[in-house]
């Protein structure tokens, strides 16, 4: 298990990549051990938000890395290694998810379209007849007065990947990359082929609904 | 040059999260961690009401030094002394003299001889202008936003009083509030540039600047 | 309103903050979600909230438990190499 200090997956230099392909074609288990640690965390990361069941993100992931193998002749280094691996997670886990009948939940099968652009609702902020109009009418709160068992305890932490699972998958993605394996917003870009700007949309939706959600549960069971 | 910079507690940059070195150490823009463009960032009196936080310093800047964007941008700054008279009761005096001033712009767009303009003319402090705000009668919209702007102000110099640490946001956000009821009340832009004048120079004479 | 003293609003600083924190704005755009955390306890407690979340975020990865399928996967590599060096 990778320490959370250390990104997964920063890219190698050209040369690393190229002597790392080399040793898979040679059958070189060491490196697929390296390319497994790089990587694996993610892998299943972004699988999970395809695939509910972490067993079937499981399989999705060993049924990558096969293809993975099974292709590493082939690759071209067109792209990244790490590109080219999750653009083939992404196609399997997408196929599996609909073999699977997909059991996530609605908000998931929407995509991004069930999005309505705010990211909080409007009747936090005072209206047009006031005077602030757009400022908060029901402001958040100081986060810095709970205590810290509450705000980092594993129960905050459940809501939070609850949160996620509720999120439609390409916001999913793009937050589990960036914000949970903190991969840089260029390697997002390339691993799932977006523009910058699109990403940051992406991401902007994800992380305003966690926040929502977290602002949500943090509120209900507060005391003063 | 000589400047100004306001810190959080403890010499931490309110938007880098960075603690400056001791004074007489310069910074450099490179070690300092997000910070606009690789600048360090500082204030002229002029620029000192919309940046308000705990900590007031006296700095000095090295190297090209711009003005950008309503403040001071410089390769290196170090600090050289804590202007200590800028504490939480003079962020309170301050926020007070700003609802008396809002209070002053209110009283051009009320009625001259009404009750409300009356109760308001004959406040003296930020209390007193706190319940006057709190008990109007019905008002036209002109009037009602003029005391409300007041009230709110007033009630900033209260909070200020009541929880010191959150003074500075108290404080700067009344020189906003002031600027937003001048310009309304006068229906005129340049009454912004009016309001922080008048900030600005009674920061230089309270702090000695 | 003609006198818009302020550029940026509460309800506009959650729409761009994003932005904001990737270092995407240009620096006057900076400048003005800045001047106005100044002056907003609400907006401030907001930025902090979202720093708060992306902290939280980071902290999942170390929350989850070991990984189960290094046996599985290394049982894989080699059943792939040996059918690979068999092949030629």
């Amino acid at each position: 298990m990778q320490p959370v200090a250390t990104p997964a997956g920063r890219p190698p230099r050209n040369e690393d990549e190229r002597a790392l392909v080399a040793a898979l074609r040679r059958g070189d288990e060491a490196a697929f051990v390296a390319l497994v640690q790089s990587h694996g965390v993610s892998l299943q990361h972004v699988a999970r938000t395809f695939v509910r069941d972490a067993a079937v993100a499981e399989e999705v992931v060993q049924e990558t890395w096969l293809a993975v193998l099974n292709g590493i002749d082939r690759f071209e280094g067109r792209s990244s290694l790490k590109t080219w691996i999750f653009q083939i997670l992404s196609n399997r886990a997408r196929t599996r998810a609909v073999r699977e009948g997909r059991s996530a939940p609605f908000s998931a099968l929407l995509g991004d379209s069930g999005d309505d652009g705010a990211t909080v609702d409007a009747d936090r902020f005072r209206g047009e007849d006031h005077r602030w109009v757009g400022h908060w009418a029901a402001a958040p709160s100081d986060w810095s007065h709970l205590p810290e068992q509450t705000l980092l305890g594993r129960e905050t932490l459940a809501r939070v990947r609850d949160a996620i699972a509720t999120l439609p998958p390409r916001q999913a993605d793009v937050l589990v990359l960036r914000d949970v394996d903190g991969w840089e917003a260029e390697e997002v870009c390339e691993a799932l082929g977006l523009s910058t700007g699109n990403q940051r949309i992406l991401l902007h939706r994800a992380r305003s609904k966690v926040r929502a959600a977290l602002e949500h549960y943090l509120s209900e069971g507060a005391t003063a | 040059m000589i400047a100004y910079k306001f810190l959080r507690d403890g010499r931490v940059g309110p938007f880098s999260g960075m603690r400056w070195p001791e004074t007489g150490e310069w910074l450099a823009a490179a070690d300092a961690g997000r910070t606009c463009e690789g600048r360090v960032h500082a204030c002229r009196v002029e620029d000192l009401a919309e940046w308000m936080d705990h900590e007031l310093w006296r700095v000095e800047l090295d190297g090209d030094v711009a003005v950008d964007c309503g403040k001071l941008v410089a390769q290196r700054g170090r600090l050289v002394e804590r202007i200590e008279a800028w504490d939480a009761e003079l962020m309170a005096q301050f926020a007070e003299a700003c609802a008396l001033r809002a209070r002053d712009a209110a009283l051009t767009v009320l009625a001259t001889g009404s009750a409300t303009f009356e109760a308001l003319a004959a406040c003296s402090n930020a209390v007193e202008l706190a319940a006057v705000c709190a008990q109007l009668p019905d008002l036209d919209a002109r009037e009602e936003r003029a005391a409300g702007y007041t009230g709110d102000a007033a009630r900033h110099v209260i909070g200020a009083r009541a929880a010191p640490a959150t003074a500075p946001t108290h404080a700067a956000v009344n020189g906003f509030i002031v600027a937003h009821a001048a310009a309304f009340a006068h229906d005129d832009l340049a009454a912004v540039a009016g309001e922080r004048a008048w900030q600005a120079d009674w920061l230089a004479r309270r702090l000695g600047l | 309103m003609s006198t818009d003293v302020e550029h940026v609003t509460c309800r506009e600083l959650v729409e761009i903050l994003t932005d904001y924190l990737e270092g995407a704005l240009d620096p006057a755009g900076r400048v003005e979600i800045e001047r106005h955390i100044v002056i907003c306890r609400g907006c401030s407690n907001y930025v902090e909230q979202m720093r708060s979340t992306i902290d939280l975020l980071g902290r999942i990865a170390a929350d989850e438990p070991a990984e189960g399928q290094s046996d599985r996967l290394l049982e894989m590599f080699r059943q792939w190499q040996a059918a690979r060096s068999d092949g030629g």
